[in-house]
């Protein structure tokens, strides 16, 4: 029996197939998009829908570490890598407790102070990176052991809370705030993820990112100043650590010597797994976001299934290892390069 | 001053000579008294480093070296719990280190992903594995075994010398040898300058790698078994960070980050390095979260020197 429209419907599933394989299995994040869906409907499914009223914490938790993770896929993205984030978190921290307790010059000055210095790290990662030639790698592997040190004795080993005459301050309060329901960080941190979408898709200095990393010598002889879009993407990194530094102080009232220990491999798991790259050319901002939340949401998730806290170091490493095992394999047998 | 900056290993060596000399004249005999303890924390971490060298020698990292040192050591010390003697419980130990650095490379090498990465993830593995079952605790070796023969030689002390500082002199020696004048060692160097020219030419690369991962693992995993032999117990936070020690001093040391140039004993001068500071630090009573600051200043500073300097300093 021959319909008339038999000639497009052969032709439908063949075309249909190949914007599911190009468009939606073929971008970076179709992994930790599937993860996202399994995770929550695992969590769901498991407490019968108790864990759904957990998720206003889970994103409280995961909006400073998400903040981070946009910097670090965005330099990832450049083929550079910045393993001093949690230390630079925990040094912004002590930098805007400190200048409000010995110079005293209110709340937004020491808030602008400890991002400045956040940034000035950055810059220097990036100087020594591409003037000195020392891998970057290397040079926040140093940052993170400085930083973490002065950490350590600026707080004695202990910790240092907001001074008790700032703590009713307008600003302060207000990130420790909630708008209906939402957390003002949280809805920091979706403003900076869409920002920063912007910044990547639509603007030169993305595309430039992208290019730096992709092929630094063709990017150079296109006449790219491959140096200072590194430097650049270097300062943004550790300024948003350094502001999730800041934005937690305000929130939790101090800051500890241990803050922010781990972070760095948490956000750079967190961007692999949401589609970055540890050589650059490919990345994307929306993709390390939900990393971010399947990591968060798996720390909440198992401490109200019962599970000793341990699991949730052990299960990032099998998360990860996983993530990149089945996207390297759905590669391979779809053809598609990574 | 040509002969003393000639290699990649001189700036280390030229800071171990330095600072060895400096904190003796310092710090005085207490400095002399401490050396026993220096030197067997030199070999702790100086076996963990040169498994690390030959793992970036050969073009990779292995970051899952700290939670292998605790995991391995703490199935040690379980299996000696469980009474089946020293011998046969650390050859199983061992046995257990050397699968996980074949798991590290078969997966790095076989899947083609990045080894930082793959380590990433066993890093937080073992380390979830070791928390879980010490539950933030020590797990001790039990009271009677300690005086045994084998934990005696692994963790013991004769004429005032630990048998570790012996230990990690025959590891140092047998590597320097492996990575200098057997066929292996010159594969290491092989696969780690030029991946596609070794393979080319009929290295097997991906065999290569998948050895010096095991070396690396079952080195790491050794260190951890003597250091819990000598301390009679393993902790929650043995080792922790200790892969970004090992990085920085085989850095340090001379060995390229990407591969394909250093020496293993390089790399144990680092670890001289970084641990005389210690030391030092500690016994002139100075902070000793100073430590960190130090090292990671001493780490971008030496390689950044190479930087500055290029004509001075050789890179080969």
């Amino acid at each position: 029996m021959v319909r008339p429209n038999d000639d497009a419907r052969s032709g439908a599933p063949g075309r249909l197939a190949l914007i599911i394989r190009t468009r939606l299995l073929g971008r970076v994040e179709t992994g930790v998009v599937i993860g996202t869906l399994l995770i929550v409907l695992f969590f769901v499914a498991s407490t019968n829908g108790v864990w759904l009223n957990s998720i206003p914490s889970v994103l409280r938790v995961a909006a400073p570490i998400g903040v981070i993770a946009i910097g670090q896929a965005l330099l990832m993205t450049s083929g550079e890598v910045d393993l001093s984030v949690g230390s630079v978190f925990a040094v912004a921290g002590v930098v805007f407790i400190w200048t409000m307790d010995t110079l005293a010059i209110g709340v937004v000055p020491s808030m602008l102070l400890a991002l400045a210095t956040a940034c000035a790290i950055g810059f220097l990662n990036g100087v020594l990176t591409v003037r000195f030639r020392v891998p970057s790698m290397i040079v926040t592997l140093g940052g993170m052991f400085v930083y973490r040190g002065i950490a350590y004795i600026s707080t004695q080993g202990f910790s240092l809370s907001i001074p008790r005459e700032y703590r009713r301050d307008f600003v302060v309060q207000f990130l420790k705030d909630r708008v209906f329901d939402i957390n003002v960080t949280f809805i920091i941190l979706l403003i900076l993820t869409a920002a920063f979408v912007f910044v990547l898709a639509r603007t030169r200095f993305g595309s430039h990112v992208l290019a730096v990393g992709g092929e630094p010598s063709a990017a150079l002889a296109n006449g790219i100043p491959v140096n200072a879009v590194k430097t650049k993407a270097f300062v943004i990194c550790s300024g948003l650590a350094g502001l999730a530094g800041i934005m937690t102080v305000c929130q939790e009232g101090s800051v500890y010597s241990t803050s922010g220990v781990k972070m760095e491999l948490e956000t750079i798991a967190a961007a692999v797994i949401g589609g970055c790259t540890l050589s650059g050319g490919i990345g994307s901002i929306w993709g390390p976001i939900l990393g971010v939340f399947v990591l968060s949401s798996l720390k909440g998730g198992l401490m109200m299934m019962g599970a000793p806290t341990s699991w949730y170091i052990a299960l990032v490493g099998a998360i990860l290892i996983g993530f990149l095992v089945v996207s390297k394999l759905m590669h391979q047998r779809m053809g598609l390069s990574n | 001053m040509r002969v003393l900056t000639a290699r990649r290993e001189s700036i280390a060596a030229l800071s171990v000579v330095l600072l060895f000399a400096l904190l003796a004249v310092l710090i005085g005999v207490a400095w002399f008294n401490n050396l026993p303890s220096l030197l067997r924390d030199i070999s702790w971490l100086g076996i963990v480093a040169i498994g690390q060298a030959v793992v970036i020698i050969s073009g990779e990292f292995d970051l899952s070296v700290g939670s292998v040192y605790a995991f391995v050591s703490l199935i040690f010390v379980m299996l000696l719990n469980a009474d089946i003697g020293p011998l046969p419980a650390l050859l199983l130990a061992l046995l257990l280190a050397a699968l996980i650095g074949y798991v590290n490379g078969i997966l790095t090498w076989r899947l083609k992903l990045p080894s930082l990465l793959i380590t990433l993830g066993f890093l937080f593995i073992y380390r979830g594995l070791v928390e879980y079952v010490t539950g933030g605790y020590a797990l001790v070796i039990p009271d009677e075994i300690r005086g045994s023969f084998w934990i005696q030689l692994l963790g013991g002390k004769s004429f005032g010398l630990h048998h570790a500082v012996l230990i990690c002199a025959i590891i140092l020696a047998a590597f320097t040898f492996v990575m200098a004048r057997t066929r292996f060692g010159s594969h290491i160097y092989a696969v780690g300058g030029d991946a596609t020219a070794a393979l080319a030419t009929g290295v097997p690369v991906g065999w290569v790698k998948i050895r010096a991962f095991m070396i690396s693992a079952v080195l790491a995993g050794f260190a951890g078994i003597i250091t819990a032999s000598n301390l009679s117990s393993v902790s929650t936070t043995t080792a922790t960070a200790m892969e970004f020690e090992a990085i920085a001093a085989t850095i340090i040391g001379g060995c390229a980050l990407l591969g394909g140039a250093g020496t293993v004993w390089g790399a144990l001068l680092g670890v001289a390095t970084l641990l005389a500071l210690k030391h030092g630090l500690i016994l002139q009573g100075i902070n000793i979260f100073a430590y960190q600051i130090v090292l990671g200043l001493c780490l971008v500073g030496l390689v950044a020197i190479r930087g500055v300097f290029p004509k001075m300093f050789a890179s080969h």
